[in-house]
């Protein structure tokens, strides 16, 4: 098992926003979880981050009990998150942004493997070579959610965590990205994907989980999930 | 009659720049501060108050060489700013900018009064640090501690440039200043920054406060001033903006020292507020800042 997460509860301003949840993902796996607005998506991904501190509960990853860990020493193990909203660094050039990916390992990398990593996202991201010089705030919605999957490739994670990544792109441009995550997870990286975009969610995972409330309502494999009564009803529109 | 003219125009332009070095210095030391963390350190002149105490006591006092003194000095008052930090701002559970203020204000207050409970309430200076008799240009003459001032200033200015310009861990701080939460997923740990801030804004301080000491006094409150005419500086320049900071401070200084030579002295200390009143309701963001940024 890559990563575990077993019965993590987390209190938000005085709220429980996860009410004891559990999750598993395997190695090469792109696991999907669905969920409203406010079902606690965002949270669960910022805890094993690191970002927000879990009460109660265990998180593993690799054999390493991560439930206490600083974010930095949890990107230094190998889980990356390309968090809600880009939040690239806009003041900073396209190529400064990928170079902040490397942060946690530049001053050990040699740099000749630095520059094959900006190869392999220029690859992915064609876009991204043209846009290098420019200030990452002045690149449009979907070359920044580009820049913020390359960022993160940067680091070099075993595990990626995305949230969100196709929230208000145009369908060719979420198309472009979810055809860049089948890539990502051929090339050996996991997936953990937070996604509105329920249908195409499932289409590319292994499985998936529902969540409703801060609690796992449910789980299966992505194909069942697909046909499954009250996910068809709730979150693929029909 | 013109050659006097002249001369008197050189001398007060120098005597401008200087001083507008100064506030430079301590208006970078705010950016430093602000820029990592959005406190407003009304405490910036205190640290050039200390900064300046302290090189004079660990030369004159325990008759350590100059040089060793300097140095010495600026790491501790980096040290002080990393301990204001610690034990003032950290253990807010809710910082709110408000607080922050009063905050930094009454550690103002605080350095203020440990200063002299050491030094008491007795005048100090040093002397220069190099010892040639003062320097003559178009019949203008100058301490030769001026160009120290300036020359620190323009060495310190590349020196950021090229660590927020050139480095990673200078990129690093800027995306803990723009976004703090997206730089910690990336691996940089926002509270050494944070640390790293408040030694460099000590820094900063007691680096213009060792460079003024030789040429005025040095009194325990003698920070207060400074640390506002620093603070105006930076809001001239546009808060935030390491050029902006250069620019406001020698703006600042040259317009104290041509309104003193040739209008009257009394309007030097007033000058720095009218300068603040009037940026903030013509053009809050300062001179050199984009609106959009």
């Amino acid at each position: 098992m890559m990563l575990s997460v077993e019965s993590l509860s987390i209190y938000y301003g005085g709220i429980q926003a996860l009410k004891g949840v559990s999750l598993e993902v395997k190695e090469r796996e792109i696991v999907s979880v669905l969920g409203a607005n406010g079902a606690g998506k965002s949270t669960l991904l910022m805890s094993i981050s690191g970002i927000l501190p879990s009460r109660q509960g265990k998180i593993m990853f690799d054999n390493n009990e991560i439930t206490r860990q600083s974010p930095s020493s949890i990107v230094r193990l190998g889980i990356c998150q390309v968090p809600e909203g880009r939040e690239v660094f806009k003041s900073l050039t396209t190529l400064d942004n990928l170079r902040m990916g490397t942060y946690h390992h530049y001053r050990k990398s040699p740099k000749s493997l630095v520059e094959k990593d900006l190869e392999r996202v220029y690859t992915l991201f064609p876009i991204l070579k043209q846009r290098r010089t420019q200030m990452a705030g002045t690149l449009s919605g979907g070359e920044q959610q580009m820049l913020a999957i390359g960022r993160g490739l940067m680091a070099r994670p075993k595990l990626m965590m995305l949230d969100e990544p196709s929230l208000g792109l145009a369908p060719l441009v979420v198309e472009e990205i979810f055809r860049t995550l089948t890539a990502l997870n051929s090339m050996g990286i996991t997936l953990l994907l937070i996604e509105q975009n329920a249908r195409a969610a499932l289409k590319i995972a292994t499985r998936g989980y529902v969540m409703e409330t801060g609690k796992i309502i449910m789980e299966g494999r992505a194909e069942d999930l697909l046909e499954n009564e009250h996910v068809v009803s709730a979150y693929l529109g029909g | 009659m013109e050659s006097t003219h002249l001369s008197q125009a050189v001398q007060f332009i120098f005597a401008g720049l200087t001083s507008g070095s100064i506030y430079a210095l301590v208006a970078l030391g705010f950016n430093m501060i602000y820029n990592v963390t959005l406190v407003v350190n009304l405490a910036q002149g205190e640290f050039l108050m200390l900064g300046a105490m302290t090189m004079i006591s660990l030369y004159s006092g325990f008759k350590l060489p100059l040089p060793v003194a300097l140095v010495l000095s600026t790491l501790i008052v980096g040290c002080v700013g990393i301990l204001f930090d610690r034990f003032a701002i950290r253990p807010l559970k809710k910082p709110s900018i408000m607080l922050l203020i009063l905050l930094t204000l009454g550690g103002s207050t605080f350095l203020k009064g440990v200063a002299l409970l050491i030094w008491g309430k007795d005048p100090y200076t040093a002397p220069t640090f190099t010892k040639l008799k003062s320097i003559s240009f178009l019949g203008a003459s100058f301490s030769p501690q001026m160009l120290w001032i300036i020359g620190t200033l323009v060495v310190v200015s590349f020196v950021l440039w090229f660590f927020f310009e050139r480095t990673l861990l200078g990129k690093a701080m800027r995306a803990c200043a723009e976004n703090p939460r997206a730089a910690s997923l990336m691996g940089v740990n926002v509270k050494t920054f944070v640390m790293i801030s408040f030694f460099l804004g000590g820094a900063l301080g007691a680096v213009g406060g060792m460079l003024m000491a030789p040429v005025s006094f040095m009194v325990y409150d003698e920070g207060t001033m400074m640390g506002l005419k620093g603070f105006a500086s930076a809001v001239l320049g546009g808060i935030g903006s390491y050029p902006g900071a250069v620019v406001g401070g020698l703006v600042l200084g040259l317009l104290e020292s041509l309104s003193t030579g040739y209008v009257s002295s009394i309007f030097k200390d007033i000058l720095a507020f009218v300068v603040l009143l009037l940026i903030l309701v013509i053009k809050p963001t300062g001179l050199m800042k984009r609106s959009d940024e």
